[in-house]
Order: C-alpha cells, then structure tokens, then sequence
C-alpha cells in the first residue's frame, strides 16, 4: 500500500498528514510558542506515532517566509554535479555556510530553482524532530509542493509569469521554453509587483500572459490592469484550500508520479548524523575495547592460574623429596625454610662452641705429654674445658717441676708446681695448667 | 530510539568496564602469584639441596631437652660395649637446662658418677658414648681416689665424676619483659 507523510507548517498551525492511497488523514497542533523544540517535536512525534507513524520518510513543508528563493543559469554549475555541489555554490552566494542551509530546488532546462531554508529559525526544530525519530527526507517551502506539482506541470502556455499571493509577500514564477525562474518578494505591497513587472519588461521587452493566485485576486488584477498589463487572469485560491485539498491530493498523485524535485537536508544536520552514528561507531568499539581487555585479562589470568598450579605442584615434589611422608602445607617454601633454619642450628654455632669447650681433649693432650712417672703418683685430675688440675705425691720436688716445664714447653699455661712436705717422706705437688688453645694435633681421645 | 541506544551503551559500559576491572585484577593476582611461585620455586630447590647436606652430618645439637631415662639409657649402652656392668653407673643428676645469653641455644647438664674404672675404660665408655650421640660435649673430667684392682693387671681404678653437656637447639627466645 501506497503511502506518504508530511507535516506542513504554516502561520498558524502544523498540520500532520498523512495518506494512504486516496484516504487522507489529519491532525492540527498549534504552535510550539514558548514551548522548546524538544518538548514539541516529542509530542509531534507522540502524534504521529498515534496516527500509526513507522520510522516512514517525511516530508515537511514549511512557511515560505522562512525561505530564500532564486534561481541562476545551470551553466554556472558543473556538469553532473551534485545537491551537495550545488549547496556549495549556494554557499558562495549566500552570507551562510553550506551546513547551515537545507536546500529545495527544480531543474529546467537552461536554469535551476532553488530555494533555501533559512537555517536560523529551523535548525532546533530539525534537530528536534530527528532525536524524536522522525525521518525528515524532505523540505521545502508548501507553495513549492503546489506549484512544482499543480501549476507548473499543467501550463496552458509555453511562455508565462505566474505570481502568487502569500501571507507575507510574492512569489514569481517566469517560465519560458522550459526555463524557469523564480523569485520571491517579501515585501506584500501591490506596487512590489507591478515595479518587478516594470523591470521584467524592462529587461525581456514583453512582458508574457500572468496568471495570478490570490484569496481574493481581483484587487491585484485591476491593479495590473490598470498598470498597461492586459494578460492576467486572477485564480482565487486561498490557503486553507491549499492544505485541505490541494496539497494532500497532489501527495497522492505524487506517490503515483514522483515528485521532480531535488532537496537536501541541512548538510550540518547529516553531518551531527554522521558524526552521531560516528560517536556511536566509536563509542561500542570503545565498549568493545574495553570488554575484550577484560576478557583477554580473564585468559591470560587463567594462563598464570595454571602456570602457577604447575608450580605449586612442583613445590609440593621438593616438599615431599625431603619430606616423603608428610602432607604438603600451603606454605612450602616457609616449611622448607624453617627446616633448614632448625637444621642449621643442630649443626651448632660459634657461639655454642665458645660456650662449652670439650675436657676430653685436654685430658688426653695431658696424658700424651706428662706420663706418670714410677716416683709420682697422682691422687686427682680435674678437668674443665681446657684447664685441668692434677694432685698427686712425689719423692722430689724436682720433678713436680719437671712435669710443669714439660707442660709449658707444650704451650700450656701452668701455675705451680705447689708442694707441700709430707710428714712421711715427699712431696704432695697441685699442678694447674690451661691450655692456650686447643692443639691442632691434638688426639681428642685418652690414649 | 535514542535513550535505548543510551541504555545499552551504558549498560555495555558497565559491563566492559566491569570485566575490565575484574579481568584486570584477576590478571594481575594471577600474574603476581605466578612470579612470586616463580620465586619461591628457587629457593625451594636451593633450600631441599642443603637439607639434604645438612642432614648428612652429624648434628651438633639436639632439638628438645634430654630426659633422664635417655641418659641412663645411653650410659647404659656405652658402659656395656666395654663389658662392665650398669653397677658402675653411680649416679646421675640432670639439671635444669639453660639459656645461652642472647641465642638460640639452651645447654643442658648432667652430672655422672661412674665407679670403679681405669683411666682406659673409662676413655672407651666417653668415645661410646659420644659416638651414639653427636650432639653430647664432656664439659668437665674428675677422676678421684684411685684404687688398685684386684686382677693381676695392676690397674688404677678411679671414681670418675663427668658433666655432659647438651646443646638444645630451641630458637623460641622468651622475652625479657
């Protein structure tokens, strides 16, 4: 099923359309006013949504006092070039970039129309209607739907000016063996138009039969009459007619023979588009980026989880190389040190030998050195680290001293001999001797 | 339209940023236990080579105090090897054991009377006894009051007064306070 949506805007209202087939729908909405664009163009997309709109193409014919009209030579153009290359040709017209302005326009054979909408008043309101989700694929001003439409391809006659009488001001239409040419004039004075016809024929020397549309064309017509232009014929047409009947029934034509007309949105508007579906491009590959760090964090982690199990495995091994029976603990390496630690202090220190020092050698150091001689007798060997004190009797002072001087000739240090007479013959004799250190040859057992 | 690209956007969001984070600190744990495993890996291979060494030489201390009856016991043994009877095994005194000032160590004494014995006999109970434990120090020797044997070999027997000391490796140092 055949079917179009538009929204005309005139001074008063705007007006949602829509038809399917022949049946055409309607709903009015007052003026925005006050009310932000956003806010609006919501309800207006709200509206249509109710009316059963679906992300379909839309058309928005707007207030022709919101446009600039004009048309120049398509030689000026280059050849084949595009809507774009045409907006910057405009743009070098025009005191406004190329982004800011939305362009409408008809080819003829020799000229092109064109009609720019003024970017100020409707950028919000394009802006608006898109984040809304309206699919805006065309605009351009309402008098352009009907003339291009209702006028223009009827033409009685090959070579003719038609004018037009909208709410503020003029619209010319100068149509001559496929040439068009328009203009506007946005002053709604009857003497603009007879002085732009004086300049027509100023420049063309006749001036062609006029066709001129009006609520109320009489007024107008006399004028020109009275002014020398005999070939005019008034058409009463008001506006409401326009969009009640005119309009939509030209749309329903339209879908059976499409519409010779080139528009382009507000570049600017398709570029934040753009920029828009660019942001968005970037935004879920950044999302994705930044997913995938996660995850390709989450396999290397499992890389290191296993490698890390592999080697509490082989800690486990070692644990168990020195520890055959025991359960492994968590903390290998800690269990492990602790052992060595204990290990290393079973060996004993230097400390632990400074503080006990063995009597054994010292006694057998004694024994190897001193044999007892036949005279000498000995009562008692005390023995402590590397002192020892030997008592004992012998017949001769002389050789208590004898066993002394022996014992420090082996680098013993020696006190005494002390004797002491006794009653029955002899000497008793203490000798006591410490070792200066223990004697590398030393036999470290009695002989 | 647009608010639900939003949602999902920042639902996607929240969750890269989610897995981010987790997967990056999972990652990092990983990776950080995995070094420090590295780590301990080579010191535990170091640390089983000198257990292994050290516990092929003999140790020079012991891990817990003596009791008595292991004492008995170990004098028993030494003063059978040489044929003589436990009769000569006198006394025997454990005293408490000890803190070496400032180290880990404790010693541990034990004073033994043996009776009666010759200077050589008593020289073979010290070298078995001392073979059986590595870890025993004769400290202090008193050989007192000889007396000739009965046998023919006319040999001094003497009483003999010995302190062994032990070493006890225990390096939980108590504090002063």
């Amino acid at each position: 099923m055949a079917t179009w949506w538009a929204i005309i805007v005139d001074e008063s209202r705007w007006t949602l359309m829509n038809g399917a087939n022949q049946e055409i729908a309607r709903v009015s909405v007052d003026h925005p006013g006050e009310q932000p664009p956003q806010e609006f163009a919501l309800a207006v997309s709200n509206t249509l949504r109710e009316m059963g709109y679906r992300q379909d193409p839309l058309l928005l014919g707007i207030d022709p006092a919101d446009c600039l009209t004009t048309s120049f030579p398509l030689e000026s153009l280059p050849a084949g070039s595009t809507q774009e290359a045409l907006n910057y040709h405009l743009e070098s017209l025009l005191p406004v970039s190329a982004e800011e302005i939305a362009v409408a326009s008809i080819r003829g054979a020799t000229t092109i129309c064109t009609v720019v909408v003024s970017p100020t008043s409707w950028r919000p309101f394009l802006e608006a209607l898109d984040n809304a989700g309206l699919v805006i694929t065309q605009i351009l001003p309402w008098t352009w739907l009907f003339l291009a439409t209702s006028v223009l391809g009827k033409f009685p006659q090959p070579t003719g000016l038609l004018i037009w009488q909208v709410p503020r001001g003029f619209e010319f239409w100068s149509y001559s063996q496929g040439t068009i040419t328009t203009w506007r004039s946005l002053n709604n004075d009857s003497l603009e138009v007879v002085r732009c016809l004086r300049q027509l024929q100023a420049e063309c020397a006749v001036i062609p039969p006029v066709d001129f549309y009006s609520e109320d064309p009489t007024p107008m017509v006399n004028i020109l009459r009275n002014a020398g232009l005999t070939l005019v014929t008034g058409h009463a047409i008001s506006q409401s007619d326009v969009f009640r009947e005119a309009i939509p029934n030209l749309l329903c034509e339209k879908i059976q023979t499409p519409l010779n007309l080139q528009t382009s949105l507000f570049p600017g508007v398709m570029r934040w588009k753009s920029i828009r579906s660019s942001l968005m491009f970037a935004a879920c590959s950044w999302m994705v980026l930044i997913g995938s760090m996660g995850v390709y964090g989450f396999i290397q982690g499992s890389q290191f989880h296993s490698a890390a199990q592999t080697l509490r495995e082989q800690q486990k091994k070692l644990y168990q190389e020195v520890f055959p029976k025991q359960t492994p603990p968590m903390a290998v390496r800690s269990r492990l040190a602790s052992e060595v630690t204990k290990l290393r202090g079973l060996q004993g220190g230097t400390q632990t030998h400074r503080q006990v020092v063995p009597a054994l050698p010292t006694l057998a150091r004694w024994l190897t050195l001193v044999p007892t001689p036949n005279q000498a007798t000995i009562n008692s060997i005390e023995v402590s680290g590397r002192q020892i004190e030997v008592s004992g009797e012998v017949l001769q002072v002389g050789e208590a001293a004898s066993i002394a001087e022996t014992l420090t000739k082996a680098n013993f240090q020696v006190t005494g001999p002390s004797t002491t007479q006794l009653n029955g013959g002899g000497f008793a004799y203490v000798i006591t001797a410490l070792e200066a250190s223990p004697s590398p040859d030393s036999p470290g057992r009695i002989p | 339209m647009k608010r639900i690209w939003i949602w999902v956007l920042a639902v996607g969001y929240g969750l890269a940023i989610s897995a981010l984070g987790v997967g990056g600190w999972y990652w990092w744990s990983s990776q950080q236990a995995y070094r420090e495993l590295q780590d301990q890996i080579h010191d535990c291979q170091d640390f089983v080579r000198e257990i292994q060494t050290l516990r092929q030489r003999p140790s020079q201390a012991v891990v817990r105090p003596v009791s008595t009856a292991t004492v008995t016991q170990q004098l028993e043994n030494a003063v059978r090897v040489i044929g003589l009877s436990a009769d000569c095994l006198r006394s025997i005194e454990p005293q408490a054991a000890a803190r070496i000032e400032n180290s880990t160590y404790k010693l541990q004494t034990i004073r033994v009377t043996l009776s009666p014995l010759s200077i050589s006999q008593s020289s073979q109970v010290f070298q078995a006894l001392l073979t059986e434990e590595p870890a025993l120090t004769i400290s202090h020797l008193s050989y007192q009051s000889p007396s000739f044997s009965n046998d023919l070999s006319d040999r001094e027997l003497w009483q003999v007064e010995i302190t062994l000391t032990y070493r006890i490796y225990d390096p939980k140092v108590q504090s002063p306070l």
